[in-house]
């Protein structure tokens, strides 16, 4: 009897919307230990790690809900995309943290305003990201029902929005790192052109993890 | 002795059947939140018991006389006492085996098949009757499909008045009652229409439907009432999906109540036939028999003995209450995304499905009724999965428990024949 329960399984919305709660964990440990190295304090790589597995437990359980259920309402192949382009943020802070572990560097005052401009709107993208996750868990409850589905491509666009602002102030932040040759030595301006192109990533996971959902609604 | 030994193994299969078949009916409310695992344990136990006692006479007939060609036994009767003995060991067995390697069987196909067995070790191919047989495979083809049918056609009546609405939580309080007089009114139209023969109650058409529009009535009077002052909270789907869980747990109960009338046969139809048969060569000693024993067998043995159906009953409820818990806090996590309205269509068509068979007198398989309408809510939403492996591995499942039964019971027969002849 156990065996004929495994034919329907979670809901895999849910268990991409609890991955997604343990993503959103990563970012903040990470986040958190960015400014402790920033300020040059002790930080603890390890933590992220450790929260960045428990993100990759549950990725692998959506992966077997899929290919153990019998049906779904949604195509395989979206529902692991998805789960996985999520995982990429959390991968994305992990690689944050283990580069920080590598080197200190002192940070400009130009350089940490545009850092903190990068977070701050990362921020808005990752809870605009998180009501559209929940929005979504809404509309599959609802069984497709159109009337739930009404604030999703606005929130889509809004993170879609969140992206070009942080490729803005990435690209402002790039003049200034390569500018800063008076300051720092040719291999602190490559790790901190890397820092931020990991930084950069998250946002970009989310604007494609937005535009997976948006593909899945449309069919 | 052997009689104690038969009943002995009646309460063995039952508490198998109990146990095994108990999550199909509760699984989902508990999984769902509808249902507290104490509460699912508790209405299974009074729903299974009372389908049995009141609805399961019909189909332990079926089983009993139907599949065997009895004329063939005219000679021996004991033969068949033994060949329907090892039938339900058959069946018991292969029941707990699967159940300890966790594969999804149909209890109704184990004994189905465990019967077939069992007249083909004994006469031969002349033995079954492949009539009823046939109209047997057919229904069991034909009621997943009918199942799903039913919960797709309730699953987009739920998705069209209510979910689909602005205001869904009002739409629920208008439409609520109405589903619950539905239930009602079917679970009482089945079950006291020409029924309850065994309680002596056989009622026509017009009595039953009044009575059963007054149950149905007094049903969603009460449900309105309890609605009516019910205010939403802002989350519109929590808010119906809350409201649904009463729904859910009256279509639960409905289908505790027709599994109890459709499975306590798969039990309690071999014994019948054992006791009737020993209460034959009984007579037949005393030279004191009125005709044939295919007569006997048929007519002049009238109801089911009311201790048999509560023997078969009773064997279910200690299922429930012994293993049932642990199957259902082991799939209580596992399920679907069932939600209580998902639920409650799943529920209401498996049940309906199950009920109708019961009183047609065809053994269903309640397990293969409620994976083809969860499917048929599962198709109301869309497919954009179907496992095609997982689909595969369930019909093996299906197709398995026949030719695995039949064989374990000529296995049986041929190592406890000359052991039970001389207890008979």
């Amino acid at each position: 009897m156990w065996a004929f329960f495994n034919l329907f399984y979670k809901s895999p919305i849910e268990l991409i919307n609890e991955h997604f709660k343990v993503v959103s964990e990563v970012y903040e440990l990470a986040k958190l230990n960015f400014n402790c190295w920033r300020e040059g304090k002790e930080f603890n790589y390890e933590v992220v790690d450790q929260k960045e597995h428990e993100a990759d437990i549950i990725r692998e359980k959506v992966s077997e809900v899929i290919t153990t259920s019998l049906m779904s309402s949604l195509r395989k192949e979206d529902i692991l995309s998805l789960v996985w382009v999520q995982d990429e943020i959390a991968d994305a802070c992990q690689d944050l943290m283990h580069i920080l572990d590598f080197k200190r560097v002192k940070l400009t005052p130009e350089m940490t305003e545009k850092f903190r401009q990068i977070f701050e709107i990362t921020d808005k993208a990752m809870t605009e990201y998180s009501a559209l996750l929940n929005n979504f868990y809404n509309f599959s409850r609802a069984d497709w029902a159109p009337r739930y589905k009404r604030v999703i491509p606005q929130e889509i666009e809004n993170i879609s929005k969140f992206e070009k602002d942080i490729d803005r102030v990435k690209h402002s932040l790039g003049k200034i790192i390569y500018n800063s040759e008076s300051t720092h030595s040719a291999i602190e301006i490559y790790f901190i052109s890397k820092m931020t192109i990991i930084i950069d990533r998250t946002s970009n996971e989310l604007k494609r993890a937005a535009e997976r959902i948006k593909r899945m609604i449309a069919k | 002795m052997f009689l104690i030994l038969t009943l002995l193994l009646c309460f063995y299969v039952a508490w198998n059947i109990g146990a095994n078949d108990v999550g199909n009916n509760m699984g989902t409310p508990v999984s769902a939140g509808s249902l507290s695992f104490k509460n699912a344990v508790l209405i299974a136990v009074i729903f299974e018991f009372l389908g049995a006692v009141l609805v399961g006479g019909y189909v332990v007939k079926t089983i009993s006389t139907d599949i065997l060609n009895l004329s063939l036994y005219e000679g021996d009767p004991r033969i068949l006492i033994i060949a329907m003995f090892c039938s339900l060991l058959a069946s018991g067995f292969w029941i707990t085996i699967a159940t300890v390697f966790k594969m999804p069987v149909s209890t109704t196909h184990s004994i189905i098949g465990a019967v077939v067995g069992a007249g083909l070790v004994t006469v031969g191919a002349g033995a079954i009757c492949w009539a009823k047989i046939k109209l047997i495979a057919i229904s069991w083809l034909v009621s997943p499909f009918l199942g799903g049918l039913i919960s797709y056609i309730i699953f987009n009546i739920y998705k069209y008045l209510i979910f689909n609405k602005d205001d869904p939580f009002i739409q629920l309080k208008r439409i609520a009652p109405f589903f619950v007089f539905i239930v009602i009114f079917t679970l009482a139209m089945a079950t006291i229409y020409k029924g309850l023969k065994n309680l002596h109650l056989n009622l026509d058409l017009v009595p039953a439907l009044l009575i059963s529009v007054a149950a149905g009535a007094a049903g969603a009077v009460f449900t309105a009432i309890r609605m009516k002052n019910k205010k939403a909270s802002g989350d519109q789907v929590n808010d119906v999906e809350d409201f649904s869980k009463p729904l859910h747990v009256i279509a639960a109960s409905y289908e505790c109540f027709a599994h109890g009338a459709n499975d306590v046969a798969n039990a309690v139809g071999p014994v019948f036939g054992i006791i009737m048969l020993t209460k034959y060569l009984k007579y037949k000693a005393g030279s004191d028999i009125p005709g044939s024993m295919i007569q006997f067998m048929t007519c002049s043995g009238g109801g089911i003995p009311p201790y048999i159906l509560l023997i078969g009953a009773a064997g279910i409820v200690l299922g429930i209450t012994t293993f049932g818990k642990n199957v259902m806090e082991t799939i209580g996590k596992r399920i679907t995304e069932i939600t209580p309205s998902r639920g409650f269509a799943s529920g209401f068509a498996t049940a309906t499905t199950v009920l109708l068979g019961s009183r047609l007198g065809c053994p269903l398989s309640s397990t293969h009724i409620v994976v083809g309408t969860v499917a048929g809510v599962g198709i109301g939403r869309g497919i954009g999965t179907l496992n095609a492996k997982v689909l595969l591995s369930i019909f093996m499942s299906w197709f398995l428990t026949l030719p695995v039964s039949a064989g374990l019971c000529v296995l049986l027969y041929l190592l406890l024949k000359d052991i039970i002849i001389r207890l008979i």
